[in-house]
């Protein structure tokens, strides 16, 4: 019997916005309310079906996890009370900023819109009040109810004081202070899942306290977004003091000050330029400094739990994902053990860096990167922080196994974590052959090309040293491409046929790998098996790909 | 992260501005694996530029 738990974070998302979408089927709405509704949930759940973790509810999922395996109705029916809760307040917003273009109100207009805020708002409080019932520990009933008012409060006043506009929050603090009470609803969602898994007052208090630093993270992150992640700053546009102008404003000299009074006139066209004077002017370095203030918080609240358990580390991911985009990220010593488990798969991972450095020590490779496990299912080389993450197949096989299970159209997922775990040695060099590109200062900005390179190493190096694990690993791929090979998209047959023109050579533009994960994985096994079909020698392969740059 | 950077926070690493456009940027990230989530989603890319195994 498998002991790969069936639930996994998108499977409860999934059951969490079917309720929804049940309770929004109520009769005693207008079908035309019912369809704006939904069409409200809908534009949500199509994002966190395209990225789980990205989704609000994650942090709840992910706190619950790190505690109890199990989650059923309770569990459920507080995610909905959560998410009706947000999507209420997000379309209030959106009212209160007449910002309903291009939204499933827009026709609609402001009155509706507002009314069906008011009913999610109060479908959402239907749905706590069946939650509560399901609440084995009276105690803890009341703490739901104390938990909705505090919050609930919180954001009306943050989001007044947001109103206010220039007459409100203008100091760093302030506007911190303003948006942490905005975006309160993160804390709503870590607090429940908090009472829901009974982890004790101590850890409640620790789940409350990095969950508001968790919003004002995001907010600081998210405001710094709107001004250099957007072709169009709606922010700037509106002249909204947000978190990186309040620092603009605080460290500017008057001449920098006189100079985004004559840009901010200019936009759309001067945006380039207040994204320069904002950075030459230390206020992104000061959004930079305040995220790492929050982020080891977080860290440090979040280790002082003692739990280890995986789902903590997805939770710090999600965080240090969020703050890598604005500078390198600084080791956090707290949270060492809950970043770098230990356990027989990630001992078994650390053992084949070692085998690999081991095995081409005549080439001077160079050493071993950090690896860090996490909770998704591919291997992956992330030059920037120079870490080659792998698959937790142990702390999360529910996470990470479906998808092959999938692309091998099986059920059996032990069956899929033992050959994952057996073929690691394969993907290890693919991977470390990517790390040595890039510390040989040959990575190039293109994607595709890059595994072109990675496969052809790999296959070279797997050749010689695992000659019969190469075998079953293509075999395994024909299998795959057997079963697939009808349904490969045409996007994704030209990838794989631009690998073997003769004079294949890296662009020179960043590129993506322009098609979805399953594909991405198809194009490489047929491309690994077409590449096993070529006479390649280890030493041209590593002459070719790896020397000729500078080492860094 | 033990061969991470260990420099304290006073000494942060500020990406340039070039790299904070490309890792922050919502409308050039549409090839399918990463993309921004609702105004209340926390938004973290599955895959910012990194390198894939082949699963």
């Amino acid at each position: 019997m498998s002991l790969i738990p069936r639930q996994n974070l998108k499977s409860f998302l999934e059951s969490v916005y079917q309720r929804v979408e049940i309770e929004l089927e109520n009769p005693q709405f207008d079908r035309s309310q019912q369809q704006l509704l939904k069409a409200t949930l809908n534009t949500c759940y199509q994002k966190a079906l395209h990225n789980p973790q990205g989704d609000v509810l994650a942090v709840f999922y992910l706190i619950v996890k790190a505690w109890r395996d199990e989650f059923g109705k309770q569990a459920e029916q507080l995610g909905v009370f959560c998410l009706l809760y947000i999507l209420a307040l997000d379309l209030f917003d959106d009212v209160q900023d007449e910002d309903l273009a291009g939204k499933s109100h827009e026709q609609a207009g402001a009155a509706i819109a507002i009314n069906n805020a008011l009913t999610l708002f109060v479908l959402g409080l239907k749905a706590l009040h069946q939650a509560i019932q399901l609440e084995p520990d009276t105690a803890y009933r009341f703490e739901y109810l104390n938990l909705f008012h505090r919050v609930a409060l919180l954001a009306s006043s943050g989001q007044y004081k947001d109103l206010m506009g220039a007459a409100g929050a203008l100091s760093p603090d302030s506007v911190l202070a303003m948006q942490q009470a905005k975006t309160s609803s993160l804390s709503l969602v870590a607090e429940c899942a908090a009472l829901f898994a009974h982890c004790g007052e101590g850890n409640i208090k620790r789940y409350r306290c990095l969950s508001e630093q968790m919003c004002q993270l995001l907010q600081v992150v998210d405001d710094t977004r709107d001004i250099f992640g957007k072709r169009f700053s709606p922010d700037l546009a509106t002249k909204k003091i947000t978190y990186p102008l309040a620092c603009f404003l605080d460290l500017a000299s008057a001449d920098q000050k006189a100079q985004y009074e004559e840009l901010i006139a200019n936009l759309p066209s001067s945006l380039k330029e207040i994204r320069a004077l904002l950075y030459d002017s230390g206020a992104i370095k000061r959004c930079a400094e305040t995220i790492e203030r929050l982020r080891l918080s977080i860290h440090e609240q979040l280790a002082a739990t003692g739990n280890t358990r995986a789902a903590h580390r997805t939770l710090l991911h999600i965080v240090d994902t969020l703050a890598g985009s604005l500078y390198v990220l600084p080791a956090v010593e707290s949270s060492r053990s809950i970043v770098q488990p230990e356990g027989l798969w990630h001992q078994r991972v650390r053992e084949l860096a070692l085998e690999f450095t081991a095995n081409l020590k005549a080439f001077n490779p160079p050493s071993i990167p950090s690896l860090l496990p996490w909770h998704l299912p591919q291997w992956m080389y992330d030059p920037k922080r120079r870490v080659i993450y792998y698959p937790d197949l142990e702390g999360q096989p529910e996470e990470v196994v479906p998808l092959q299970a999938a692309l091998m159209q099986t059920d059996d997922l032990e069956a899929v974590r033992s050959q994952l775990i057996t073929q690691a040695p394969v993907i290890m060099a693919h991977e470390f052959f990517h790390y040595w590109r890039d510390f040989s200062g040959n990575l190039t900005r293109d994607s595709w090309f890059e595994e072109w390179a990675a496969n052809r190493l790999a296959i070279a190096y797997v050749k010689i040293y695992y000659p019969h694990l190469i075998v079953e690993t293509l075999a395994l791929a024909n299998q795959v491409l057997k079963l697939y090979s009808s349904s490969m998209s045409q996007s994704a047959q030209q990838i794989l046929e631009r690998f073997f023109v003769p004079g294949y050579k890296a662009g020179e533009n960043l590129t993506g790998y322009e098609v979805n994960l399953t594909e991405i994985a198809l194009i490489q096994l047929a491309m690994c098996q077409r590449l096993y079909a070529e006479e390649l020698s280890l030493e041209q392969t590593v002459y070719q790909f790896l020397c000729g740059k500078v080492i860094t | 992260m033990s061969q991470e950077n260990t420099k304290s926070s006073e000494e942060l690493q500020l990406h340039t501005l070039e790299e904070i456009e490309q890792s922050l940027d919502t409308e050039n990230q549409d090839n399918g694996l990463m993309g921004p989530v609702s105004a209340n989603g926390l938004m973290t890319p599955i895959s910012a530029n990194g390198l894939m195994s082949p699963i």
